[in-house]
């Protein structure tokens, strides 16, 4: 191909309708077969590789770790053993050098059990509102990963790996699909409390993936995004005017330089940055909503408020096409005690509170996603960088437990009121090593469920092909419909 | 991709030559052996990454190389780690996963030579996972 011929491909394939064609026709999974079109709109929609049972993610981070055993993994033996040390058997094949060391089982007083729906699943008294929507959930009580501190093993539960550098899952749904909005991000980070969440930015960076794929934070309050206000001095006509001039200039160059794909990636930018001036406020605006609605996601208490604005965002960036919205838990407004479900010391009063704040506002946004013909189309994930021990720290708490603990979905594409897998009796660990599922295989699982193969969403990093799976995952097919 | 398979085989090659030498020097071949395990457990790391990537490339001369060193490293980590069952030591289950990876590896280079990548990233998927088991069973406090 000489240079006429290849710069009329490429013209042809990225500004025409070609470009539209090819950009469908090869969905962007390998970057040596990503298109011109992409390279000028790389947000472009890009078909999965089979049909996909969901649009959306909204992956619901448990921040801090909470103690599964606490709320949905119900041991009888343990309430028995409380207060007797942790036979030999039960420690076998893990590292238990935590911090904390191990110490007596504990249980505590003021916790009761109960099953319900259909399918029985067992909820503590901490959940009472999540558990009357027991039949929509798909639990995962054979999930492992690696422990480490909160920050590493929250890169971990993002990235897939313990160092910086690989993309967040989001950034690899973007990529893959494309958005499907033009005038939001494909990926958006929510949050609730007085700041962002702990290890920040990393957790949803798009690694060697092109920055474009990142997950944009969102802020609480009505201004989401820093810096995207027009500022009070200049006009809505201004800012039009001063960017239709740009965009004549840069179209200028742009025809000199037909090759240029960045020029034009940045001239989309531009007018990306002016419509979601309008659109980005515009989702998160609660105004519009029902009291009924704000009351649903408890918006009207003081501890769910925060929590629950943050769901109701999401269900409303889900209507807006939103691919993945990443919900970091915090705190209830005003609260600066317990920030997390970090609970070393006093489970009670940490997982009182925190179970509080989210139990609510989750029970919502399932009942709402469901009213709204939703939740067919849309993959709620409660998840954590790992667990809490069944023995005791400072007397009434728990040390960290990577190696079995409880993690659900609920969605499209999904067994629901169904369980995967089992902890041992006392809940230390995977009862059966060939049902754990890491985080590798939630990552496929729920890329399989957009429609995506884990092992065809490749991209080329130095050389070599990498993929979100890292070298792992699989999907767990037993809990697919 | 091919030249770094190539590199990586001198690499073993060389490492082979290593424990020859060493074997012969019984008084510091204790030492010298686990230094080269820690080697040799890294260049089987390094080896499984550029495997995953050649298959997901469908390179399959490279993909096949890579396949055919994790092939031999896997006979000398279940070697190694059957001395160490007759010696006493409790390392049946590294056995036990080092000849599945043994057997892994063959498989993805009869997938391989019949063109079959999707079958390969599989397998090489579940030699990963084998190897993260048994890293998990046999971590160090």
């Amino acid at each position: 191909m000489d240079n006429k011929s290849r710069r009329d491909f490429l013209k042809n394939s990225s500004l025409g309708v070609g470009g539209a064609a090819l950009a469908s026709a090869i969905p962007g999974f390998n970057v040596s077969a990503a298109s011109a079109a992409e390279l000028i709109d790389p947000l472009a929609p890009k078909d999965p590789h089979f049909p996909a049972k969901i649009k959306s993610v909204i992956w619901l981070h448990q921040n801090g770790a909470p103690s599964t055993l606490d709320l949905y993994d119900y041991k009888p033996e343990l309430v028995k053993q409380a207060g007797k040390g942790v036979p030999d058997s039960f420690l076998k094949g893990i590292k238990t050098s935590t911090q904390g060391g191990v110490n007596e089982l504990f249980v505590s007083n003021n916790r009761s059990w109960k099953q319900y729906g259909e399918s029985g699943a067992w909820f503590s008294n901490l959940l009472p509102n999540l558990a009357q929507h027991a039949d929509k959930l798909t639990f995962i009580k054979s999930s492992v990963t690696i422990g480490a501190t909160h920050d590493i093993s929250i890169l971990k539960l993002n990235t897939g790996d313990l160092n910086p550098g690989r993309p967040s899952l989001g950034a690899w749904i973007s990529y893959a699909l494309g958005s499907a909005n033009p005038d939001l991000p494909p990926y958006v980070v929510l949050y609730n409390g007085a700041s962002e969440p702990r290890a920040g930015s990393v957790n949803w960076n798009s690694g060697f993936l092109p920055a474009v794929y990142q997950g944009t934070a969102f802020r609480p309050g009505d201004s989401p995004i820093y810096y995207l206000d027009r500022p009070e001095l200049r006009t809505a006509l201004q800012q039009r005017n001063s960017l239709d001039l740009l965009n004549r200039l840069n179209k200028l160059g742009a025809e000199n330089r037909p090759l240029d794909t960045e020029l034009k990636a940045r001239l989309r930018s531009y007018d990306l940055a002016d419509r979601m001036q309008v659109a980005a406020p515009e989702a998160v605006d609660l105004s519009k909503e029902t009291d009924a609605t704000k009351k649903l996601y408890g918006i009207d208490d003081a501890i769910t408020g925060s929590y629950g604005t943050s769901l109701l965002r999401a269900r409303r960036l889900v209507e807006r096409g939103v691919r993945f919205i990443q919900v970091v838990s915090g705190a209830p407004d005003g609260e600066t005690e317990i920030t997390s479900w970090d609970a070393h010391d006093d489970l009670d009063k940490n997982h009182g509170l925190m179970a509080k704040m989210v139990d609510k506002p989750i029970a919502g946004l399932l009942e709402d996603l469901k009213s709204r013909g939703l939740l067919e189309s849309t993959l709620v994930v409660w998840t954590s960088e790992f667990s809490r021990t069944p023995w005791g720290e400072s007397g009434t708490g728990r040390d960290h437990n990577p190696w079995g603990y409880t993690q659900w979905m609920a969605g499209g594409g999904l067994k629901a009121g169904f369980t995967y897998g089992a902890t041992d009796e006392l809940g230390v660990q995977v009862a059966d090593k060939d049902t754990a599922v890491d985080t590798y295989d939630l990552h496929a699982t729920v890329l399989h469920l957009l429609g995506l193969n884990h092992l065809k969403t490749t991209f080329i990093n130095n050389g070599r092909s990498e993929r979100p799976t890292v070298v792992f995952g699989k999907v767990v097919k037993d809990i697919l419909a | 991709m091919l030249f770094k398979s190539m590199r990586n085989l001198v690499v073993v090659a060389l490492r082979f030559m290593t424990i020859a030498v060493v074997g012969g020097l019984l008084a510091v071949g204790s030492i010298a052996e686990t230094e080269m395990d820690m080697d040799l457990m890294q260049t089987i790391e390094d080896t499984n990454d550029s495997l995953s990537s050649n298959v997901a490339l469908e390179e399959g001369e490279a993909a096949i190389a890579d396949a055919k060193i994790l092939n031999e490293l896997f006979g000398v980590v279940e070697g190694h780690y059957t001395k160490e069952v007759a010696a006493g030591g409790d390392f049946a289950e590294a056995v036990d996963l080092s000849s599945k990876s043994i057997k892994l590896t063959a498989d993805i280079i009869d997938q391989l030579n019949a063109g079959d990548f999707e079958s390969a990233a599989n397998s090489a998927t579940d030699l990963a996972r084998t190897c993260k088991t048994c890293h998990n069973f046999y971590k160090e406090d």
